[in-house]
């Protein structure tokens, strides 16, 4: 390869070579992120890899606002407000659903898990 | 122009009313007999009349008194998912930032006494800035290096190595979100990726023996393990694990804790420790954290403390 002349010109050189790498190979958050519930705007969760129905169309509705706030029980399929348990999340165990809009933490009983977006 | 009407006085919280956290907070506060806390975040504000005029807050008529405020807690300017998948410099941006901008001042009104102020706060969350300070309190930490070239990250922390977002790893795809876990690179993944396309913390990998996360409100402070034992390198992702952390009675890690958030100026954080043969190990912490998925041992006084807190102005009266 004919070198380019002058130190500028190497400098650019090895800029235009630096960014090719970048574009080439994906990033850290492209190798490892892991597709997680979807909150979208119109507050419903969308799991990727939740196979629960909570509704006909295998989506969440969230509530309105905090006084409709639910807790599906799996075990019992009773649905509850607020007032039932919201603060009990430890009782809840691995059989239960916490669903609140605007709250990225989803309590799973399909995953055990918790999704926690920004948990640390 | 007309003045809000009268304001009430009760403390402030600043979060999303539809988190756990805060709804245990506030039911805790009912227990205590205190008046309910006045919520507001940046979403409530995005979808809800309001007004700023001089000290006064409304939302949705209702009203507080900024300086007539006693107490306040700043949980989260907003839920972690808002404004999620927004495109940096577009209209939708400069409109979330508007919001979070006022959410940021009436955070920063000198009328309540903050358990933790939002410039602490903000301090508290950077991982370097952590790390750097743990280090020079004697505590040990992780080998860190944050760097554009993998392999001068394998040169200071041998492979493998662990990498973990800067700030937030969450982030939208046209095929839906995405999450960054902690995870452990190898010489394959280096040649894999791009690793100067955007700069992760890369960290020594440690070995534990348990992880251990300690709440911590005012002078008092809560330990919660999960033993190391058959857990991926981040517990996050194993599904049980989110269940089976117990009550640890465990005085070193608390008074190291406290010390901790006491040199950072916070007066709540959630934080996270590993033992390992060696000992124990700081590994980062978040002064907005989460404690509501530990067991009732550990997060119920934490919940009560922070009640305390906003009705009494002393967490650990």
């Amino acid at each position: 390869m004919e070198r380019p002349a002058g130190h500028g010109a190497w400098l650019q050189a090895d800029l235009d070579g630096y960014r090719r790498r970048m574009t080439q190979r994906p990033d850290l958050f492209e190798y490892l992120g892991e597709p997680v519930p979807e909150i979208r705007a119109d507050g419903t969760v969308h799991s990727p890899t939740d196979t629960e129905t909570y509704d006909d169309d295998d989506i969440a509705m969230l509530p309105t606002s905090l006084d409709e706030a639910t807790i599906i029980s799996k075990a019992d399929t009773e649905t509850y407000d607020d007032d039932a348990g919201l603060g009990n999340l430890a009782d809840l165990g691995s059989s239960s659903t916490l669903i609140t809009r605007n709250d990225s933490e989803t309590y799973d009983d399909d995953q055990g898990a918790w999704f926690g977006l920004g948990l640390q | 122009m007309v003045r809000p009407r009268a304001a009430v006085t009760s403390a402030i919280i600043v979060g999303d009313p539809g988190d756990g956290h805060v709804l245990a907070v506030v039911q805790a506060v009912a227990d205590l007999g205190g008046p309910s806390p006045f919520i507001v975040d940046a979403a409530a504000l995005s979808r809800k009349p309001f007004c700023v005029l001089d000290d006064h807050l409304t939302l949705d008529g209702s009203s507080i008194e900024l300086n007539g405020c006693t107490n306040g807690w700043l949980r989260r300017h907003a839920p972690s998912a808002w404004g999620a998948g927004t495109v940096s410099g577009s209209l939708d941006a400069a409109r979330l930032r508007a919001f979070m901008s006022v959410i940021g001042s009436i955070a920063r009104a000198s009328g309540p006494v903050w358990l933790t102020p939002l410039d602490k706060m903000l301090r508290a969350e950077d991982r370097l800035e952590q790390l750097a300070v743990a280090r020079a309190m004697g505590f040990r930490v992780p080998k860190t290096i944050v760097t554009s070239s993998g392999s001068q990250a394998a040169d200071h922390l041998g492979l493998p190595f662990v990498v973990k977002p800067m700030v937030n790893g969450y982030y939208r795809t046209d095929d839906g979100p995405r999450a960054v876990f902690t995870t452990a690179l190898t010489a394959t993944d280096l040649d894999e990726v791009d690793f100067a396309a955007a700069p992760f913390v890369a960290q020594e990998q440690i070995t534990p023996i348990e992880h251990l996360r300690v709440v911590t409100v005012g002078d008092r402070a809560w330990t919660a393990s999960l033993s190391a034992a058959d857990r991926p390198l981040d517990w996050r992702r194993q599904p049980e694990a989110h269940f089976e952390w117990r009550e640890a009675a465990d005085d070193q890690v608390i008074r190291c804790a406290l010390r901790l958030s006491g040199a950072l100026g916070i007066g709540f954080s959630s934080q996270d420790w590993l033992r390992d043969d060696d000992g124990l190990i700081f590994i980062d912490l978040n002064p907005g954290g989460q404690w509501l998925f530990l067991p009732p041992e550990v997060s119920d006084p934490a919940t009560r403390s922070i009640a305390k807190y906003l009705v009494e102005g002393d967490p650990d009266g």
